[in-house]
């Protein structure tokens, strides 16, 4: 039996599926889980209904019906999550314009996804900047070398200001490059070495420069060195996990949570 | 004959995927189909409450449930094959056990003769 609906079909079977499920209180992965599940039992209730039913709106109907009333489900899914989870875990609002502003489109491509999120990052960072000064003034009041030593290191400031753009240019297509090397059809293990060796290296730079410059331009020993290392190492994890999580995300937000269930 | 819905059924519903289970793996449709046939269309059950029960055995540890692979032919969305667990097993046999005590009583008092 071919299990595949046509796309309205199938989009008609997802808004069901998550008029169930987005209300339950619980982790993404089990809502995912839910949604899955759920969708699998109404299309192949909707293909042995079709069967036996002239009518393919009657069979639509059938299988709707089969599955149950949606709050009643919705409390009895909910009724299987842990009251941690269940605090932990608010209702599911539906996406904002910020979040549909740095998720990648359908058909959009890398490059362009890339330039999205850098403007946005671009135009938060100096107002999140802002704020942070004007907090932080108070307490560098405290001390009279405090606001001299911050206005002298505009032009550090300034640099890692660049430093922190180009690298959100280039997290989306290096994120996209390790996920489908690792995840895609053809496993590339060697690419995958080379970017994180990479992106190690970047951010040891990084890390010495700013201190080098911190310190009025003394060299860089000892633990600061160790610690640097740390966080270099760290890097290729964090692009590996993120790029994972970012895939998945995309993609539930795609197949579900921009699912608009007004109707 | 009359159905078997809501309450009457609900409370049963543990041991009777357990049992059904019991006969071999399967997915939550196939699962509720082999409920359909043993219920000799009796049972009225919204199917989608089969998923709770589900998720309920598997955090208990009574089954198992893994995500199909793509290895077959078959398209459209993943299902997940649940199996019975050895802890699974053992339940059912206790259940099964309470069951007969159960009816052997309550069968004694409530049929016998006026």
């Amino acid at each position: 039996m071919d299990n595949e609906l046509s796309p309205e079909l199938d989009q008609r079977f997802r808004v069901h599926v998550e008029r169930i499920v987005r209300p339950v209180r619980a982790a993404e992965r089990r809502k995912d889980r839910m949604r899955e599940e759920l969708l699998a039992h109404a299309t192949a209730a909707y293909l042995e209904e079709r069967q036996v039913r002239d009518d393919d709106e009657d069979a639509v109907m059938a299988a709707f019906n089969r599955l149950g009333e949606s709050p009643e489900l919705t409390r009895e899914l909910q009724a299987g999550v842990s009251w941690v989870e269940r605090v932990l875990f608010t209702e599911q609002k539906p996406p904002t314009r910020i979040k549909r502003w740095m998720i990648r489109r359908p058909g959009e491509s890398i490059w362009r996804c890339a330039v999205r999120y850098t403007t946005y990052q671009a135009l938060v960072m100096p107002l999140a900047a802002i704020a942070a000064v004007y907090l932080l003034v108070p307490l560098l009041n405290t001390n009279p070398m405090g606001c001299a030593r911050l206005a002298g290191k505009g032009p550090m400031l300034l640099g890692l200001y660049l430093l922190v753009v180009a690298f959100s240019f280039l997290g989306p297509p290096l994120a996209e490059a390790v996920h489908r090397a690792l995840w895609g059809p053809v496993k590339r293990y060697g690419l995958t070495a080379w970017i994180c060796l990479l992106s190690l290296l970047s951010v040891f730079a990084v890390c010495i420069w700013v201190r080098w410059e911190a310190l009025d331009r003394y060299f860089v020993m000892g633990s600061d060195l160790w610690a640097f290392a740390g966080v270099a190492a760290a890097t290729p994890v964090i692009l590996i996990v993120s790029s994972r999580l970012g895939y998945l995300e995309q993609e539930r937000f795609h197949r579900w949570t921009s699912l608009d269930l007004a109707e | 004959m009359d159905k078997i819905s809501g309450n009457a059924l609900r409370g049963h519903l543990d041991a009777m995927v357990l049992a059904t289970l019991a006969q071999g793996e399967g997915h939550g449709f196939e699962i509720m189909q082999r409920l359909g046939s043993a219920g000799r269309g009796a049972l009225e059950l919204k199917e989608g409450t089969l998923y709770p029960v589900l998720y309920r055995l598997e955090a208990a540890k009574l089954i198992v449930g893994k995500w199909e692979t793509g290895a077959t032919e078959r398209r459209g969305p993943r299902r997940r094959i649940y199996k019975l667990a050895r802890n699974g097993r053992r339940d059912l046999k206790r259940r099964q056990e309470q069951w007969r005590h159960f009816t052997q009583i309550i069968g004694g008092i409530v049929e016998a003769p006026a």
